[in-house]
């Protein structure tokens, strides 16, 4: 197929160009037996990276009117709802003008229709077809790329960027538009909001999957919509609110993106990092990570090693590669006061200590989030999604490879109400099982997450952890290191890669595992210590993992085994 | 692409469907017909038609709803009454041909047998009226009343019985006009309203009544009188709606969601809306688990004012409904799992297969996974003709040192069974456990809320860190576990809840850890009215046993090398198939024939006798009462279920027996705390059939079970002065002396 369009017209036009396709085709008198591939026709126009750069995107403007009606577009997004279904509508109609000249007319890509048609309509002629819908929504906790920050008085029609403007005297429109804020994860947060629509039935899609999406925009339809009716308390068939406030993307391809947000892993590359690249890039790290701690470089370690863990096996409830680890006796000195009204439910750290570990964090990783558990957030924002008509998220529905940094320091005592006491239930089945169950009437379901979690506490902390280690403070000096963006860029690569990267763990050395392992029993027997249980063993084969990734291993071996025991010694030398 | 469809021929349908409803009989009425004393009168006066029967009945204002049947039609159609097909086109053109079915039964329609009574309806008197203007019309007046409106029934569609219900995502634009089935869960219904089916209005001119079928959801009301007078006159009368004259039927709107097993995995359920008329209004609540059969029709979208778009609103318009079983831990068996099923229970070694696929990700604890699958499928309650119960379910009870995956196992069997409740006792309250009264917030009316064990009734209610309840919670479990029911008084509520529930509790010793020095008795710490509720209670210790724990070093090692669980002899099973092998084994109502019934008394008798020994050697840590003879009966039953089998056999009960003993056996070898206790019991052991061994046997052996070298010297050399054995010169070889005392003592 000939490039009869230009790339910047298909940007401006990518209706034209798909009438014109699909008129070609129809005139050339072959009858839809074999429909064109309009999606294909756009795929080989942008098939290069830098091509796809200059679609202009919904995540980097500010306000969606900001792009014209019917433009090509590309929206990065978290998919929060598949439970829309299918929409059935017209592709393509016939109009019969005065004189009875029959022509058909394409109606894909767009919910409107020509005002001139409508009267020449020749209803029998039209065609139906189906697409689906999701719902999406920016992928939360991005760190690197156009975070709006969010001011604490944000008045909520600039909290859900995508809406439309819309005369707020009104209080139902209020109301409505946090129905729309609620179905982002982080309540107060401004993000990005759209009806996905997709015309390729498609099942791999599934929710928290992180996908940029390349289509045609159709802004809200919130200015039609007459303000004055009434709308009934309870309307079962009344369509959800969201989708008179959001834009919609007719989509005409799209792709999954790595959920490291790591473009280097999108491509088929076979990527490493070599052992000596890795050993010096780990020390370097681990002196980073660790100014945030008070230059303790142990804790700083396993922090490094719980930003290595994944999820990497999945099966009869077991999940390997879980490392939830609990940060205990940490100082609490909380010094950031705010004195706006509603603080208590925004999430973010009180603790200066924890901002400063956070900011770290946020650093290094593609997609973080504070969590500070305070019992006004427990008890008034849903950690997990919930409907009761329709979806509305949860803090902890967000996309695969995404961290919380969890502070217990600021837990009061205090009453917990029903929302709190689920909401950690929430919180300890993702610390337990990787699972988040989504509550809707009458049944759960439940989903697969691969949430990074990360505790701060003053003692050992009340949600479960895998891992616990005790804080030492080595150093007053409290500011963080400085790193160069090119530093950081390193530090970043150099985790998403080897978490990426393949491990095993060769036959012998798992010999040499279960010998140590019975010897170790032996020998506790004999001394009437503790037994070393099937949890420890599972927690240092564990480790073992992380720390072989970490110094660019790509299989265990036994000094890296005796490393891994050697570290976890002094960890418990610390508890006990 | 045109599509060309065949003409339908609506008229022959139609005189199909007329003779259809004239003369289809079903079998019940066939049998009459056959009678040979009746074959000379006139079958057609005998046995009216069917459906005739039901226009008589609706004539007669007994009945408001008629249900075609298609299982009837299609029974029609097979006997070659009506050519082939019209079910299908039934099916696939519902709408259309319902409203044939409608006016051929308006013409049916026989006239009442009943005289209009003082009894009846005003609405009946006036349809009389109505019918009785109609008739005095002449044919060429066309302003008859709609059919609508004189017609007092509802008619439905009942589908065919083989049709199989679909989930909400398998329906897509080409079911439009079809009739489908629908499976799924009801999440919210509306108050039902009244739907305005025929509006009248009155002229204020000439005082015409004129109507109006109102066919959509939408309409536009009459302005202008259309009546002859008014044209004739030429004068624009005016209408006004008359509520009176209006004919309304009740309407509902339903959401329905999928199931938890309709969705795939990843996805979020869908939902989607139905619409209820007339006598099938308030049939379903929230909660309920049904299958719907309608038409699935599509109508422009109607968004708010002012939009203009080619996009339709699907819904399902409702025309029969089937309520599912409230349970919907009923399982739905496919032939291949049944087939699966049976083969399996055709395998000698089903008893072992399904215990090793509980927790597989658990290591050993071989006979704790057996208990627990007999837990699963439990023994058979009875309830006597007096209104005594016996209980079939199983309560177990794991006591052990920490880290042992005992919560792991609880975790699991909650999950495995159709109603599992996971809870600890320290978290929850008795309230919280049994039942509680609270006020509804927003009908402020009282509620009784059943707690975890009304909510695992007929399930298990797993219940973890048992010796952390408080004992007054406790105490309500004894009720509980003995009798099956919760009693709760309350806010002036006094009320019997069944709890049907098997219990299978998780305990840690008293001090955290079972210490070795003390008794089990101390260590365990539970009321013994308590203990003897449990059929069997197991002592999980964390014991050093070089075998074993190379063997989990080894299962662990594996899972983390490869990605997956070890291969153990042949398969494991998945929970799924677990859950549905359970299912059809608890349908099984094993009884104990009298032979195995006197083995188990002479087993019991037995039982009673070691335990006074035992007490007389203060060594006794269960009780043997007349608990543990019905605890046997419940385990051999529950073996029997696993087995398939209709009648316990004497195997079933040995089998209790020794997993009886296995229980006891846990706990009392932890009663041989004392190291060198131990080590005589495994030297003594290797003596049974010998008076001389190698030493360097006997050290293997000790050193396998977790002993010191210096440990075995220093019990040789205990012994050694006591004269029970002695070490030869060359420290070589054990000579046990005095054997025959040692076996007086044994005895």
């Amino acid at each position: 197929m000939t490039s009869m369009f230009s790339r910047s017209e298909c940007i401006e036009r990518p209706l034209d160009t798909a009438k014109y396709l699909f008129e070609l085709e129809s005139n050339s008198g072959n009858q839809a037996d074999e429909p064109v591939d309009i999606p294909a026709y756009f795929r080989t126009i942008f098939a290069s990276e830098e091509s796809v750069n200059q679609i202009p995107s919904l995540n980097d403007v500010s306000n969606v009117y900001d792009i014209p009606q019917n433009t090509l577009i590309r929206f990065r997004s978290m998919i929060q709802n598949t439970g829309f279904g299918h929409e059935v509508f017209v592709s393509s109609y016939e109009i019969a003008d005065c004189d009875g000249v029959k022509q058909r007319k394409f109606h894909k890509y767009s919910d409107e229709i020509n005002f001139k048609d409508v009267d020449m309509l020749e209803c029998v002629n039209s065609k139906f077809s189906e697409r689906q819908l999701f719902y999406c929504t920016s992928v939360p906790g991005e760190t690197q790329k156009n975070r709006f920050q969010s001011g604490s008085e944000t008045d909520i029609e600039d909290l859900v960027r995508s809406t439309a403007y819309i005369n707020l005297n009104n209080e139902k429109v209020n109301v409505d538009l946090k129905e729309v804020a609620s179905k982002y994860p982080f309540p107060k947060e401004s993000h990005m909001a759209a009806i996905v629509k997709i015309y390729e039935k498609d099942d791999s899609l599934k929710v928290t999957d992180v996908v940029e999406f390349i289509g045609v925009l159709n802004h809200p339809r919130v200015e039609t919509k007459n303000t004055t009716e009434s709308r009934c308390e309870f309307n079962v068939s009344c369509e959800n609110t969201a989708s008179y406030y959001v834009p919609s993307v007719h989509v005409i391809f799209y792709r999954k993106l790595h959920p490291t947000g790591n473009p280097l892993l999108s491509s088929d590359a076979n990527l490493f990092v070599s052992p000596s690249d890795a050993m010096h890039i780990r020390s370097a790290l681990i002196h980073y990570i660790a100014s945030a701690f008070a230059g303790d470089d142990l804790v700083a370690e396993f922090v490094l090693l719980q930003l290595l863990s994944r999820i990497h096996f999945r099966q009869n409830g077991l999940t390997l590669g879980k490392f939830a680890l609990n940060i205990s006796n940490l100082p609490c000195n909380i010094t950031v006061n705010r004195n706006t009204q509603n603080y208590n439910s925004i999430l973010e750290h009180e603790n200066s200590f924890a901002k400063r570990v956070a900011s770290i964090l946020a650093s290094l990783l593609p997609k973080y989030h504070d969590l500070p558990l305070t019992l006004s957030t427990l008890n008034e924002i849903f950690y997990f999604p919930h409907s009761n008509n329709d979806l509305d998220s949860g803090v902890l529905q967000v996309s695969q490879d995404t961290w919380f940094l969890v502070d217990e320091t600021v837990l009061k005592e205090g009453k917990l109400c029903d929302i709190g006491v689920r909401n950690l239930k929430a919180l300890n089945d993702i610390v337990d099982h990787q699972k988040l169950n989504y509550t809707f009437p009458f049944n759960n379901y439940e989903f697969n997450t691969d949430i990074g979690i990360i505790i701060l506490s003053s003692a050992k902390t009340f949600l479960s952890y895998d891992c616990n280690i005790p804080l030492i403070q080595k150093s007053e000096n409290t500011a963080i290191l400085d790193a160069p963006e090119d530093m950081l860029n390193q530090f970043r690569n150099y985790i998403s890669i080897l978490r990426y990267t393949d491990f095993n763990i060769p036959e012998d050395i798992s010999d040499y595992v279960q010998a140590d392992y019975v010897a170790q029993r032996q020998n506790a027997s004999r001394n009437g210590t503790p037994l070393m249980t099937q949890q420890d063993l599972m927690l240092l084969l564990n480790l073992s993992r992380f720390v072989c990734l970490s110094f660019g291993s790509l299989k265990l071996t036994k000094e890296l085994w005796d490393y891994t025991k050697n570290l976890d010694e002094a960890r418990r030398r610390r508890i006990s | 692409m045109e599509v060309i469809k065949p003409k339908t021929n609506y008229i022959k349908d139609s005189e199909e469907i007329h003779s259809f409803i004239e003369r289809y009989r079903d079998k019940a009425q066939d049998n009459v017909e056959i009678d040979p004393d009746n074959m000379d009168i006139d079958v057609e006066t005998v046995s009216p038609s069917k459906y005739m029967e039901k226009l008589k009945a609706v004539a007669n204002r007994e009945e408001d709803k008629i249900v075609i049947e298609l299982d009837d039609i299609q029974d029609f159609e097979d006997n070659g009454n009506v050519s082939n097909g019209l079910v299908h086109k039934i099916l696939t053109n519902t709408w259309r041909y319902i409203e044939l079915i409608y006016r051929i039964c308006d013409k049916l329609m026989p006239a009442p047998t009943k005289p209009i009574g003082h009894l009846d309806d005003v609405l009946d008197v006036i349809m009389q009226h109505r019918r009785d203007k109609d008739q005095h019309r002449s044919p060429e007046d066309k302003t008859r009343f709609p059919a609508a409106l004189t017609r007092r029934y509802s008619l439905y569609i009942k589908p065919l019985k083989s049709e199989n219900p679909l989930a909400i995502r398998e329906i897509n634009g080409s079911y439009v006009g079809h009739s489908v089935t629908v499976k799924g869960i009801i999440t919210r219904v509306s108050d039902v309203k009244p739907f305005l089916l025929v509006a009248g209005y009155s002229c204020e001119m000439c005082g015409d009544e004129v109507f109006q079928e109102v066919t959509k959801k939408n309409y536009t009301p009459l302005m202008m009188c259309p009546s002859e007078k008014c044209q004739k006159n030429n004068v624009k009368g005016k209408l006004y709606m008359q509520t009176r004259t209006c004919k309304f039927v009740p309407f509902q709107e339903v959401k329905m969601q999928e199931l938890t097993e309709q969705v795939p995995v990843g996805h979020i359920p869908r939902s989607m809306t139905i619409f209820l008329h007339g006598t099938l209004t308030r049939s379903m609540n929230p909660g309920d688990i049904v299958s719907v059969s309608g038409i699935f029709q599509a109508t422009p979208h109607q968004g708010y004012r002012g939009t203009t778009s080619l996009l339709t609103d699907v819904y399902l318009e409702g025309q029969y409904i089937q309520q599912l079983k409230k349970q919907y831990d009923k399982m739905v068996t496919t032939p291949e799992i049944s087939e699966k099923i049976q083969e399996l229970a055709r395998d000698p070694e089903v008893y072992t297969k399904l215990s090793k696929s509980i927790a597989p990700e658990i290591f050993g604890h071989d006979d704790i996974k057996k208990a627990l699958l007999l837990l699963l499928v439990g023994g058979v309650s009875k309830s006597m003709g007096d209104g005594m119960k016996i209980r079939g379910d199983l309560n177990i009870c794991l006591m052990g040192d920490p880290g042992v995956a005992k919560s792991q196992l609880l975790k699991y069997i909650s999950k495995v069974a159709p109603r599992g409740v996971y809870t600890t006792g320290r978290g929850s309250s008795g309230v919280g456990l049994t039942a509680s009264v609270t006020r509804d917030p927003v009908t402020d009316e009282m509620v009784l809320e059943g707690g975890a064990l009304v909510l695992a009734d007929n399930g298990i209610c797993c219940i973890d860190e048992f010796d952390k309840m408080e004992d007054g919670d406790r105490t309500a479990i004894h009720e509980v576990m003995e009798q099956q029911t919760i009693s709760i008084s309350k806010a002036g509520i006094t009320t019997t809840l069944n709890a049907r529930t098997s219990i299978l509790a998780a305990a840690n010793p008293l001090y955290g850890r079972y210490n070795i020095k003390k008794s089990p008795t101390q260590n365990i710490n539970l009321p013994a009215a308590l203990l003897s509720r449990f059929d069997i209670l197991f002592l999980i210790l964390d014991k050093h046993l070089i075998e074993d724990d190379t063997k989990l070093a080894q299962h662990v090692a594996h899972v983390h090398q490869y990605g997956k669980h070890p291969e153990r002899g042949n398969d494991i099973l998945d929970v799924q198939m677990i859950r549905h092998y359970v299912a059809e084994a608890r349908a099984k109502r094993p009884v104990v024939p009298s032979e195995v019934a006197s083995y188990m008394v002479s087993s019991y008798v037995q039982l009673r006798q070691d335990q006074a020994d035992a007490m007389a050697r203060k060594q006794e840590h269960t009780y043997t009462s007349a608990r543990s003879l019905l605890a046997v009966i419940r385990l051999s039953q529950a073996l029997a279920r696993v087995h398939l089998r209709d009648e316990v056999m004497r195997q079933d009960v040995a089998e209790a027996l020794r997993l009886l003993n296995v229980s006891k056996e846990s706990l009392n070898d932890s009663d041989d705390s004392l190291p060198t206790g131990r080590l005589y019991h495994i030297i003594k052991n290797l003596f049974k059939d010998t008076d001389s061994l190698p030493l360097d046997d006997i050290k293997d052996e000790v050193l396998s079970k977790g002993f010191s070298d210096e440990q075995l010297m220093d019990i040789i050399q205990e012994y050694s002065v006591m004269d029970i054995w002695e070490l030869d010169e060359t420290s070589t070889t054990l000579k046990l002396l005095n054997r025959d005392d040692n076996e007086d003592e044994e005895l």
